[in-house]
């Protein structure tokens, strides 16, 4: 049997003393497709941004265990550099820093090696085309006058360039029109493997359509209440959240 | 050595005391003897360099309004570093001018006193670097007076970049004639405190200046920057960026007057700053003045000043930077804008690494992560 990725156990997490996971257990192994959904404020970013790192929340009880080993203590760059990686739902605009050079500081840090600079430019075009996006992004700064649409590409290309083990995907479509939808989702297809592991949270099942999906979980009150098939989506969009929450 | 501390006053218009911002401390320091310290200076034959001032005249020398007659005098009687540099008319000196003033454990002592004239119609740019070699103590006074002729365009890009032993104190005053143009950029990297200031008169109509500064706070230094620029002509544009990011228990203030004089009709001004602090224990003052003595002028201020967002951090943590590759990241961003408008990438890496070490070397705070 194949070893888990990420393995999380009864998982308990507040913010400023408000409780918003409340024992959540997920467990992740290489070559699945996750999705997890949830009615809104049901913890389904927070359970991103936990399993990230963020300082914002504190784990009150429970544990983050990836390829064996806890991580439930470690910074968010020792997680990504262990193979981590979020896309963000509102990702941050960084004056002064152009998108090549934080892509290149970040493989940097990740691989602990230095980036051979014609090939790293060599597979940013690569990837900028596969994504439609124009390659003059590149030199601009980082998510800075991107447009929503954008943003999420630079997060998809990200996630391309920095191939992580598990990439958590937290409402990577939203916002987006269906053209893009469509680009993102192939993009996301082309990085699967049977070696890495995603986590999609969505509330549209759009981009799930080049996915083959193999747990839907369902989030509600800061824990997961449901896990099943991909059957789950289709009577989520048809019924909704009603109908599985019982 | 002979050492002269003196408080100077500092703004255009005295505030209340408590504020502690109306005056800054300067040190003079003049070499017992008068034997040249390093200075190398490196040109086309095509300019006129040399080391007296005969024949140099200012209508208003724009440097006096950062000093007094005793400070005057003591410049003009304690200078061991005198030239005067000279782009003629009409010329355009392709590479540029480079002047390194160097302090060394044997001479340790610079006074400082440049005269730039960049005649009508000339194109140049001049790079000075202020370097330090050895361990010792060292100290830097100068005084550096520029005059830029009627449709003539100077680029002048001075770098301190002295060890932390070094006392540094810099005036600059500039006179821009008719169409002209001065394009300044600073950067204040090193020594174990700066009292800089610089006065800009922008004489003739359509005259134009571009002030920039980026600047690291350090350890306990103590940083105190005092920019004027005074709009006497119609039609005349100048500007203040500046960029600086604070760790330790460094202090700095910078004191930035826009001063619109009568017959500026229709001027533009704009003075900016934006301070990254990476400590708790920091302090950070901005005195943004504006003056306006003609009524159709435009001016404008902005100061922003903060620490990284713990978003921000988190963002960039989450692609395996480090907190210490993080800030390092957002505080060379903080120059990028300044630092993007210089073509000598050597020395912009250098000013860079400045900043790197400073923030390696433990400058900064860690919390949340």
């Amino acid at each position: 049997m194949q070893k888990n990725l990420l393995e999380i156990k009864d998982l308990k997490a507040t913010v400023e003393g408000k409780l918003i996971l409340n024992g959540v257990d997920l467990t992740i192994r290489p070559g699945e497709v996750h999705v997890l959904m949830g009615p809104n404020g049901a913890g389904k970013s927070t359970l991103a941004n936990v399993i990230m790192g963020d300082p914002r929340f504190e784990v009150e009880e429970g544990n983050i265990v990836f390829e064996g080993e806890d991580i439930s203590k470690e910074k968010p760059d020792a997680r990504a550099r262990k193979g981590i990686f979020l896309s963000f739902q509102a990702p941050e605009e960084i004056p002064g820093v152009t998108l090549e050079n934080f892509l290149r500081a970040s493989r940097a840090a990740c691989s602990g090696k230095p980036v051979k600079i014609f090939a790293f430019k060599d597979e940013l075009s690569e990837n900028m085309k596969a994504l439609g996006m124009d390659e003059a992004y590149a030199k601009r700064y980082l998510n800075v006058g991107f447009s929503g649409g954008e943003k999420k590409k630079s997060e998809i290309l990200q996630l391309a360039m920095m191939n992580p083990k598990l990439a958590i995907l937290d409402e990577t479509d939203s916002g987006l029109d269906v053209d893009a939808v469509k680009l993102i989702s192939e993009n996301i297809a082309r990085f699967r493997n049977e070696n890495n592991a995603i986590l999609i949270i969505t509330h549209i099942t759009k981009i799930l359509q080049n996915l083959p999906i193999d747990y839907v979980h369902v989030l509600a009150d800061g824990k997961i209440v449901k896990t099943g098939d991909a059957s789950i989506v289709d009577t989520i969009v048809q019924e909704g959240f009603s109908s599985v929450l019982g | 050595m002979i050492t002269h501390a003196k408080k100077i006053d500092r703004m255009p218009e005295r505030t209340w005391s408590w504020l502690k911002v109306n005056t800054a401390d300067i040190f003079l320091y003049a070499p017992e003897d008068k034997k040249e310290e390093s200075v190398l200076i490196q040109a086309s034959d095509k300019i006129e360099v040399r080391k007296d001032f005969t024949g140099v005249t200012f209508k208003t020398d724009p440097s006096k309004h950062l000093m007094n007659e005793e400070i005057e005098s003591f410049i003009e009687q304690n200078s061991n570093i005198r030239y005067y540099i000279r782009i003629p008319k009409n010329h355009k000196e392709e590479e540029p001018i480079r002047i390194t003033l160097e302090i060394t454990d044997e001479y340790n002592v610079i006074g400082e006193d440049i005269v730039i004239e960049a005649e009508e119609n000339s194109e140049s740019t001049i790079i000075v670097e202020y370097r330090s070699k050895g361990k010792e103590e060292g100290y830097h006074s100068g005084r550096t007076r520029v005059l830029v002729h009627e449709k003539a365009c100077l680029k002048l890009v001075r770098a301190q970049l002295f060890h932390d032993e070094v006392k540094h104190n810099d005036i600059l005053g500039a006179q821009v004639q008719k169409e002209g143009k001065l394009t300044m950029i600073q950067a204040e990297m090193g020594s174990s405190g700066s009292t800089a200031g610089w006065n800009v008169l922008l004489s003739g109509e359509e005259s134009e200046v571009n002030l920039d500064l980026v600047y690291v706070g350090e350890k306990e230094k103590k940083l105190d920057f005092t920019s004027r620029i005074e709009y006497q002509a119609a039609k005349t544009n100048g500007q203040v960026r500046a960029r600086g990011v604070l760790l330790g228990k460094s202090k700095k203030i910078l004191r930035d007057t826009l001063d619109f004089v009568s017959g500026s009709k229709e001027a533009k001004g704009r003075e900016e700053e934006d301070v990254l602090m990476l400590s708790k224990n920091v302090r950070n003052i901005s005195v943004p003045l504006l003056f306006c003595g003609e009524d159709d002028v435009q001016g404008e201020h902005a100061a922003s000043s903060g620490r990284p967002s713990d978003s921000t951090l988190f963002y960039l943590m989450s692609r395996g930077l480090s907190e210490a590759e993080a800030k390092k990241l957002l505080a060379e961003s903080k120059f990028a804008a300044i630092l993007e408008e210089m073509k000598e990438e050597a020395l912009k890496e250098e000013i860079l690494s400045y900043l790197r070490v400073a923030i390696e070397e433990g400058g900064y705070m860690s919390e949340g992560f």
